[in-house]
């Protein structure tokens, strides 16, 4: 998956919660001058005949600054709507390991892009586990998986100081299931956006 | 078994009331009759102790206290205090308890009217004579226990109590008892501390469903559950200071973990580790002298051992490896400490001196080993199994391992009663998480608590 196309249904996502939440302040409904190629896309979804996000000639080249200036929906949004639509993929494990697997990567560097350019997000990884073994060495384990995502981030680049860890080992399970579909869900590191 | 508990106490008191004075001795021959599933062997039978010896035991009756004036405040007072001392006593298994039923056969009487024969009918060895009055407003309750065979008083003692709290004067007095008679420190009046989301309260400033988890403190015997900490956010593992007026535990009231001291009958909360989302603190526990604290910490990079002094100074690194260690905690005689660590591979247990240095691994595993908790002379400890988790402990005179809970639900966070005589453990035998207790050797299934999930159980010192 590209990069372009991530953006662009992080924007589609964005977009549609927006106007499901009755929008506290509308936003991108107007055509504006014409932002890089990304954001030409979602504009043109309102009426979207469905046509195919026109294979993107090149990445452009580092045209950040200006589309952030222009209104963006995670950009209005205070920490608690941002955490509510978790722009920030979580980042799953195998059982009772702290390894960040190839798709994990892919998350992570995922998430390191968004971060890159929202440059002044902090952000809490929660590690967590399932419930299988015993509290104590869950908090270990949560630990341990919470850093592991971390030092892949900070190796992307992002600065230490803009993270920070936290375990809660099998305290909080996002599904309560006793299955094992059920526990992969719950063996992860979780984003918490926490400042902006 | 709390509704047994009260079925027995109506049965006995109807037993009571019902009662008509008869010949004492037909009496007494319907008692055996009655009960000779109970009283069949007039030698006793062999009893394993809890010190691990096999003897018989002596059997004890606790007849209805005796009262004065007929006065029904007066009558269950006196009922409240008798059925706890019976739980109590019976609780320690150095007695054969008379059942309250069998007891209340027959007639209460003074010490000094006591119808030995018709006792020894029953099978009593002794008699425990108890009498309650109001004396302003303290309960006077007046105690003998009475050899059956020689007709003298082994115990007697006069207990000034109070009305608000006579479960805890019954408590003192089965103490008090075992103490006397056999040398031996009683529970009856320590606590359990642990956590619980019971209240379903909702961790604030979280968009997932989360509740918070405070600590609550509960009798030996799970009477008098109340919340200790109002933190409104995750507060895990409480452990006892050696005074029981204190607790520390770990809490993410921060948004990270650290650890704190909270006083429980004043105000008082202090963060003796100093934690910040750079130095996280886990899994505290006071030494037996109550001067400082053991505990996990990621301050250099992963989980090692640390201790501090509760005033916070004196921080000391005991560990240091790549490995995870963790769940640390002191020996009766704070010269060691227990502890797991993965250095070989998978979580087993370790000791090694208060002062770090090489550890010595006790326990092999074929899973992981976590949450030891130190008896005089073992070490007990959470073991995984296929399918779940289960008590274990490891003598250290023999290093031999034993099974203590088995296929009823999973079992784990041991604790250790003071007297190494007993251990509450988290089960889910009951569906959600609960507390409950067994004795050492694996007998005796106490439930403790039964409202929201439960863990971390820690038994305090006194």
């Amino acid at each position: 998956m590209s990069r372009s196309s991530l953006l662009s249904l992080l924007l589609v996502g964005s977009l549609s919660m927006a106007a499901a939440c009755g929008g506290k302040k509308p936003p991108v409904t107007t055509p504006t001058p014409p932002p890089p190629t990304p954001q030409a896309i979602v504009s043109t979804t309102p009426t979207r005949p469905p046509d195919p996000p026109a294979p993107v000639p090149e990445p452009p080249p580092i045209m950040v600054p200006e589309p952030e200036v222009f209104s963006d929906p995670l950009a209005s949004m205070d920490t608690d709507e941002i955490n509510r639509q978790a722009p920030l993929a979580p980042v799953f494990f195998g059982y009772d390991s702290d390894e960040v697997d190839a798709e994990g990567q892919r998350v992570l560097t995922a998430n390191a892009d968004i971060l890159t350019k929202y440059s002044s997000w902090t952000i809490t990884i929660e590690g967590h586990s399932d419930e299988r073994g015993t509290a104590e060495y869950n908090l270990a384990l949560g630990e341990r998986r919470a850093m592991s995502a971390m030092g892949y981030l900070l190796s992307l680049g992002i600065s230490a100081e803009r993270i920070r860890t936290v375990s809660y080992g099998k305290e909080f399970p996002f599904d309560p299931g006793q299955n094992e579909a059920a526990w992969s869900r719950n063996r992860r590191g979780h984003f918490v956006v926490t400042a902006k | 078994m709390r509704s047994t508990l009260f079925c027995l106490a109506a049965v006995m008191g109807s037993t009571l009331y019902a009662w008509t004075p008869a010949p004492v001795r037909s009496d007494a021959a319907a008692v055996v009759d009655a009960t000779s599933g109970d009283l069949d062997d007039q030698q006793g039978e062999l009893r394993v102790t809890l010190d691990g010896t096999t003897r018989r035991l002596p059997r004890l009756a606790i007849p209805s206290f005796l009262t004065s004036g007929g006065d029904a405040t007066l009558d269950e007072t006196a009922r409240t205090v008798a059925d706890v001392l019976w739980q109590d006593i019976n609780f320690e298994r150095e007695f054969q308890m008379i059942s309250q039923q069998t007891a209340a056969m027959i007639p209460p009487a003074s010490a000094e009217s006591l119808p030995y024969a018709t006792w020894s009918q029953a099978g009593a060895d002794e008699v425990l004579v108890g009498s309650v009055e109001f004396v302003d407003d303290t309960v006077m309750v007046e105690v003998r226990v009475m050899n059956v065979a020689r007709k003298i008083s082994t115990f007697g003692k006069r207990y000034s109590c109070s009305a608000k709290s006579l479960r805890l004067c019954a408590h003192t007095i089965s103490d008090e008892v075992h103490k006397e008679r056999f040398g031996l420190d009683g529970v009856a009046r320590t606590k359990l501390a642990f956590t619980s989301d019971r209240d379903g309260e909702r961790l604030v400033g979280t968009i997932e469903e989360r509740s918070i988890k405070e600590i609550y403190i509960a009798d030996y015997d799970g009477h008098g559950q109340r919340r200790v900490t109002v933190r409104g956010s995750l507060n895990l593992s409480p452990a006892w200071a050696p005074d029981s007026r204190s607790i520390t535990y770990q809490s993410h009231k921060s948004g990270f973990v650290d650890i704190y001291i909270q006083q429980l009958y004043e105000i008082g909360l202090t963060r003796p580790a100093h934690g910040t989302d750079q130095a996280q603190n886990f899994l505290p526990k006071f030494s037996p002298d109550g001067t400082r604290l053991v505990f996990a910490s990621s301050r250099d990079g992963n989980w090692e051992i640390y201790t501090v002094k509760v005033d916070g100074t004196d921080l000391r690194r005991l560990t240091s490896n790549r490995a995870d260690d963790g769940a640390p905690t002191w020996s009766p005689n704070g010269a060691q400490i227990a502890f797991t660590s993965d250095r070989t591979g998978s979580n087993q247990i370790y000791i090694m001196s208060a002062d770090g240095g090489p550890a010595e691994k006790v326990t092999s595993e074929p899973r992981k080993a976590d949450r030891p908790t130190w008896a005089l002379d073992y070490i007990a400890f959470s073991a995984e199994v296929p399918g779940g988790t289960e008590i274990k402990k490891v003598v250290l005179g023999t290093r031999q391992t034993i099974q203590l809970t088995e296929g009823a639900g999973s079992n784990e966070s041991p604790t250790v009663a003071p007297n190494g005589r007993h251990i509450a453990f988290v089960t889910t035998r009951w569906g959600k998480e609960q507390i409950a207790v067994i004795d050492a050797d694996g007998r005796n299934v106490r439930r403790i608590t039964t409202a929201g999930n439960n863990r971390y159980p820690s038994w305090s010192n006194r």
